[in-house]
């Protein structure tokens, strides 16, 4: 899989981005290039801001300077809900779903971005088929893996253009971490451009094309998933 | 058992009215966050616009019924929703609180407006007359209707929140408002439509029970407070829980007004009252709610200087002086209040402002004053009257306040609302009761005389007089509430209000930091009832209701609910532009019910409140003596032009406004000359200050500026929770830092952390 045609803008670009919360600021200038048609992985330690950089591109959160491209065109502005339904879709840390509504109800919430319920059920049903035999159940009541499913249902079954994965494997089992991220690198060879965000999954450098390591709200390096290894040790290790 | 079959029914028919109205009131609630207070005045509102339509203008009833239902109060939960409470969603609590509760008081006036009280308008029920026979008792058509409407918006709301993707939205609101818009769901819709649907439900519960009413715009509002009650059993959450709650409210109202002796007038306020105090059981018996950990909160109050209040009380006493002077008797008798009402209103500002607690009770407690004063101070006007109005007032108070310990925000709300009503409705309807030895006697069904007071043989007899001494009793009282507010109790409530959880962690005793502050803010409510008292000479319960007392409590947090200016502008608002307003012109007149409301209203805007708007715009002139001395020699020029009958009162008036004004430009444009803006100042007007502040701070010495400030000037300071934060950790500080927490200026590097 290679990066998109040079003569088309990257489907998602950060430049020179600053947020934070009330008066302190978390990004202190950010810059991210994520090609069309790439699996991306955001890395970085806890607190670099790996969230807050999400958050302002899905449209949660408000950069207070600096742009935010997607496809060419500046979204600084666009409410989170507008992003969604032009095909952003970021399944937030924690897990991303309803714990008072059912399985169903979960998923009839994924179908404000226009796709028919039908569609919905039956991808999800098809990808996880644990998650029909618990359509009435409420979404709380399910185990930790049985919930990143569902919240991962969204992004795969309602064919965004850009998905935002953070840090899907926290709190999992390495085993289903590694099915999670069979399914992400399937998806990805389908032509869907995501960005993952991990703390330590060295394992995500595996299947990313490219990659990023972001500290104390910057971004350190950014290229192959090998230079970015590289550097990884030394992050970590606060050099 | 007939009887009991009977109010069985009447008790069921009040509860599917009151589970329409609460079901409602909790699809708005958890929808969007806001508790409509208004909730009841909109199904007032709209079975008024019925009774138009219908009786007046003699449409057919399902004309009318549609017209309503269907088309005006769904469009009018929808305007609301546009234009004010989106807004709302990042702003505090309290500020909430006013909005809603403006509108409620806004659309009482409005409704008197359109339709002025005093006239008959009777409304008969659906198919009056009409009945059917079940085993021994006899169901009216009427409440055949209602039950059927309670079944169809018990199954519809059922259908709405479980089979459609707005009502499944709706739930999912609840759980997770951002998850929901990343979802790419259109969020003010799903508000849009609950706030209509939410208009409909409370218009066709005023519909349904306007008949059994009179057609009176303050009672039907409050009915909201039995539909409350309910609503409160589901938690604010559960609609099936709040059927339930509806159930057992109506059933006990019924069965009260069937098993209660009748003839006794004891008893029969307890029935009106009986939905209130359910009200304020259930609050009780809610699972204990958790700590809070801070509160996100827009305002931003300085803390006063002692010089800064000695200046204000001397100001408002001399202003008292001035009016005494120069008003005349009808005046003085009319505007005289602005200072007892002024009082009522300081008692909110350590509960209120510092403390950050609600209270709705305030003028409840301030009526007990008034008896008190009434009572005790008999004919002669004793001062005993006065000191036991402060001690029973702060007694109920602390009554009140240890079972409501456990509560906050919206639910200590309700909780001194349902007190207020038991009150009004109960309690100050009572005639003398004999407890023991102790002879009870309240308004004595009617009215009660109070005599002026009598100090060191002085009466205080007449409205000169008597502005004299309210004005003197709130100057001294707003001292107090200062000091306060820099001693040790006033950190406390502050720190309090900010973090329970961490107060609690500290080791400080919560129950006695709030006991003392409910206590203390009754006792101050006490004496402004009681000089309220002597100067009305006459007092009803009417004068100490829930529904006047509410414009209090907008127009404390309008003003500054932190700051005793706030309260003054209270006093000023209600009691002294109103009226005046009133005087101008008689359509004005009309509408005055209407104008708290909309400053209430436009709060949204400006947390922090009128008062410390002011206090930064006087702040050069304060610092300005030159100017500050013309100004004050220019009034005093005025004063003695008015004495010796030069001109009237308005251009008086308008004089004294134009030389502050002036005063104040000119002090401005020098200290904008000046160009030093100290450190100090900046704390002190910390209203607009932090933004500036940072700004400085994030762009650190912004050096090709041409001709830079001299080097003497002391860098601005920023907001005191940004300390050390957005700027290094000064001495200079630290020296602030102690002068804005009023401690004993240490000047100790770094040891400041104690405070
Ligand atoms: N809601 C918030 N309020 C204040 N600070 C926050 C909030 N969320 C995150 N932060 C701060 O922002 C920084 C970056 O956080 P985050 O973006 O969550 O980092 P990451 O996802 O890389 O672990 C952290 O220092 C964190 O403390
Ligand atoms: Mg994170």
């Amino acid at each position: 899989m290679t990066a998109g045609r040079p003569d088309r803008p990257p489907l998602l670009e950060l430049r020179g981005v600053r947020a934070g919360y009330g008066e302190v600021e978390v990004l202190h200038g950010v810059d991210l290039v994520v090609p069309e048609r790439c699996l991306f992985a955001l890395l970085g330690p806890n607190g670099a801001g790996k969230t807050t950089t999400l958050s302002v591109i899905a449209g949660l959160h408000r950069a207070t300077d600096g742009d935010v491209v997607l496809a060419g065109r500046r979204v600084n502005g666009a409410t989170a809900d507008q992003l969604a339904r032009r095909g952003l879709c970021l399944v937030p840390e924690g897990r991303g779903i309803f714990p008072n509504l059912t399985v169903r109800e979960n998923l009839l919430m994924a179908t404000h971005t226009g796709s028919p319920i039908a569609d919905v059920e039956a991808r999800t049903f098809a990808r996880f088929p644990r998650l029909r035999d618990r359509r009435g159940q409420l979404a709380g009541t399910l185990s930790g893996g049985e919930q990143q499913m569902l919240a991962m249902a969204r992004g795969l079954a309602t064919d965004p253009a850009l998905l935002l994965l953070d840090e899907l494997s926290m709190g999992l089992a390495p085993i289903l971490v590694e099915e999670l991220y069979g399914l992400v690198a399937e998806v990805a060879a389908e032509g869907v451009s995501i960005v993952v965000v991990e703390q330590f999954a060295r394992m995500v450098l595996g299947v990313a094309d490219r990659a990023a390591l972001m500290v104390r709200g910057r971004v350190e390096a950014q290229g192959g998933p090998a230079e970015i290894e590289g550097a990884l040790s030394g992050a970590y290790l606060g050099q | 058992m007939d009887k009991f079959l009977t109010f069985t029914v009447i008790g069921l028919s009040t509860s599917a009215i009151y589970a329409v109205i609460s079901s409602g009131l909790v699809l708005t609630y958890t929808t969007t966050g806001v508790f409509n207070f208004a909730h009841g005045a909109q199904g007032m509102i709209a079975a008024f616009a019925y009774w138009q339509l219908r009786f007046a203008w003699g449409w057919p009833a399902p004309l009318a019924l549609a017209t309503v239902l269907l088309v005006l109060a769904p469009l009018f939960g929808a305007l609301l929703e546009r234009v004010i409470m989106r807004g709302l969603a990042d702003a505090s609590e309290a500020v909430r609180l006013v909005v809603s509760i403006s509108l409620l008081v806004g659309l009482i006036g409005l409704a008197q407006v359109i339709w002025p009280p005093g006239e008959s308008r009777p409304m008969s029920t659906f198919f009056a007359g009409r009945q059917i026979r079940v085993w021994s008792t006899a169901v009216t058509a009427h409440q055949l209707i209602t039950f059927a409407c309670a079944l169809a918006v018990a199954v519809g709301l059922r259908l709405l929140l479980h089979r459609t993707r707005i009502g499944v939205s709706m739930r999912a609101i609840v759980d997770d408002r951002p998850l929901l818009l990343l979802n790419g769901a259109r969020t003010d819709r799903v508000a849009l439509l609950s706030w209509a649907i939410g208009a409909s439900l409370a218009a066709l519960g005023g519909i349904l029970i306007a008949p059994a009413i009179a057609l009176d715009a303050p009672s039907l509002s409050l009915l909201i407070v039995n539909a409350y009650a309910a609503a409160i059993f589901g938690r604010l959450r559960s609609i099936p829980l709040t059927f339930v709650g509806a159930i057992v409210i109506g059933l006990t109202e019924a069965y009260l007004f069937g098993y209660l002796p009748t003839g006794n007038t004891a008893l029969a306020g307890l029935r009106l009252a009986a939905p209130a105090i359910l009200l304020f059981v259930v609050l009780l018996v809610l699972p204990n709610r958790r700590l809070r950990t801070g509160v996100r909160s827009r305002e931003r109050f300085p803390c006063p200087t002692r010089a800064g209040a000695l200046l204000f009380s001397g100001s408002v006493f001399v202003a008292g002086i001035v009016m005494a002077t120069t008003m005349s008797r009808p005046d003085l008798v009319t505007y005289g209040k602005v200072f007892s009402f002024g009082i009522i209103a300081l008692s909110l500002v350590p509960l209120v402002g510092y403390a950050g607690q609600i209270s709705l009770c305030q003028l409840s407690f301030a009526g007990i004053g008034a008896v008190v004063m009434a009572h005790v101070g008999g004919a002669s006007g004793s001062p005993l009257g006065l000191v036991l109005a402060a001690v029973v007032a702060a007694a109920v108070g602390a009554l009140v306040a240890l079972p409501a310990l456990r509560l906050s925000g919206i639910y200590l709300a309700l909780a001194t609302a349902a007190f207020a009503v038991a009150l009004d409705r109960w309690v100050f309807n009572l005639p003398a009761v004999r407890i023991g030895p102790l002879r009870l006697r309240l308004f004595d069904l009617g009215s009660v005389d109070v005599a002026p007071l009598r100090l060191f043989g002085y009466r205080f007899d007449s409205p000169r007089a008597q502005m004299l001494l309210a004005a003197g009793a709130f100057a001294l009282l707003a001292l107090g509430v200062s000091a306060v507010r820099r001693g040790r109790l006033g950190r406390r409530l502050l720190a309090m209000r900010d973090s329970e959880a961490a107060c609690a962690t500290f080791g400080m005793d919560l129950v006695r930091t709030r006991l003392a502050v409910f206590t203390l803010s009754a006792a101050i409510a006490g004496v402004g009832g009681a000089i309220y008292a002597t100067q009305l000479s006459s007092i009803t319960p009417g004068n100490f209701d829930l529904v006047s007392g509410l414009p209090i409590f907008m127009l404390v947090v309008v003003g500054g609910a932190g700051m005793v200016g706030g309260a003054l502008f209270a006093g000023i608002g209600l009691q002294g532009l109103l009226p005046a307003l009133a005087r101008l012109s008689s359509l004005l007149a009309r509408w005055q019910t209407i104008a708290p409301a909309l400053a209430g209203l436009g709060l949204g805007r400006n947390p922090s409140g009128a008062a410390s708007d002011v206090t930064v715009a006087l702040a050069p002139l304060r610092r300005d003596a030159p100017v500050l001395g013309a100004m004050l020699a220019a009034m005093g020029l005025l004063w003695a032009g008015r004495l010796a009958g030069a001109f009237g009162g308005w251009p008086f008036l308008a004089g004294l406004v134009v030389a502050l004004a002036v005063a104040a430009a000119v002090a401005q444009h020098r200290a904008g000359a000046v160009g030093a803006v100290g450190a100090v100042d900046a704390v002190d007007a910390a209203g607009p200050a932090p933004a500036a502040a940072a700004a400085t701070a994030t762009v650190p010495a912004p050096a090709p500026v041409p001709a830079a400030p001299p080097a003497t000037a002391a860098p601005p300071v920023p907001a005191l929770e940004w300390m050390g934060i957005t700027q290094p950790w000064t001495a200079d500080a630290v020296a602030a830092l102690d002068r804005v927490l009023g401690l004993p200026e240490e000047g100790v590097r770094g040891g400041a952390a104690h405070g």
